[in-house]
């Protein structure tokens, strides 16, 4: 019992310290405190735009890199293809010129 | 008095367009309640005012995008509770016994104990002391965040239910009903504190 009461007037107590709080009051150079970080911050926001920017331009020379890679990939791979085409064609020239025609007429029998 | 009538009303246009005297003189306005504000969720008063610098700094920065929805103080005390709110979720994280230690270390003056400090410091009154601002954080940091909120403004700003109701968004009847059971719960929470102490 004796110790329930003492818990009580001790909350009781602390409970009334919280609510008779005396106003605090700022520093007398709280103004400039202010100032201060503002003027910190903005050179590191340039500082983090400059690298987030250098960033960005790197991945997009990266990307473009990328795609000229692919797009003269691909154009190898057209101009190959043609160029086989034409050895084909001229293949067939080939052929036709050199065809024997003295067989023409047994291969027509 | 409301806060409208008692701080001298300062021109949006010239804070919007980067007007220092109009800046400083807001921080002049301000700074004591906004302090007051932060001490009530911090609970100590170097960092308080830590946070205090912190909430102007965040005032300047969002000035251009203030839409003039609510009143210029509304506005600044719901920065000064987010504000607050945030700084105790990030020491939340850090271990709460080496929080509660650094709470309680050097800042005797934080609280108004002149009954203890004025007949000066016994090693006895010294602990005593220490549990009270112990009890009083253990007690603050346990009840819901919203009757933090209205018991904080209400009783380290005094604003008035309608004041506080602004800046919580709220109606003034659920801000008085937040006040009564924030008092309800601190009173248990100080209880279980001591009953703690005790076993």
């Amino acid at each position: 019992m004796k110790d329930k009461n003492n818990i009580e007037q001790k909350a009781e107590t602390a409970f009334n310290e919280l609510l008779n709080h005396k106003a605090l009051k700022s520093s007398d150079d709280f103004y400039s405190g202010v100032m201060d970080r503002i003027q910190k911050e903005k050179p590191e926001h340039a500082v983090i735009h400059t690298f987030q920017w250098v960033e960005v331009m790197k991945y997009a020379a990266i990307v473009t890199i990328m795609a000229l890679n692919g797009i003269l990939a691909f154009q190898a791979i057209s101009l190959k293809d043609q160029a086989v085409d034409t050895s084909d064609e001229v293949a067939v020239i080939v052929q036709d010129y050199f065809y024997d025609y003295s067989t023409l007429d047994e291969e027509l029998e | 008095m409301s806060l409208e009538t008692k701080h001298k009303a300062i021109s949006i246009e010239a804070l919007k367009s980067g007007d220092q005297t109009a800046f400083q003189e807001l921080v002049e306005q301000y700074k004591d309640a906004v302090l007051n504000i932060c001490f009530g969720f911090i609970q100590n008063a170097e960092d308080a005012e830590d946070i205090a610098q912190e909430v102007f700094v965040e005032v300047y920065r969002s000035l251009e995008n203030f839409r003039e929805d609510s009143s210029l103080y509304t506005w600044i005390y719901r920065i000064a509770t987010s504000k607050s709110l945030d700084e105790l979720r990030k020491r939340k994280r850090l271990k709460r016994k080496a929080f509660y230690s650094a709470q309680t270390a050097d800042h005797s003056e934080d609280f108004n104990l002149e009954n203890i400090k004025g007949e000066s410091s016994t090693p006895e009154q010294k602990l005593i002391q220490k549990q009270q601002k112990e009890a009083i954080f253990a007690a603050l940091d346990r009840i819901p965040e919203k009757q933090r909120i209205a018991f904080t403004l209400s009783n380290f700003q005094h604003l008035s239910y309608k004041e506080i109701a602004d800046v919580m968004e709220k109606s003034a009847s659920s801000v008085e009903s937040l006040l009564h059971r924030a008092k309800i719960s601190l009173r248990k929470e100080l209880e279980s504190f001591y009953k703690q102490q005790m076993e």
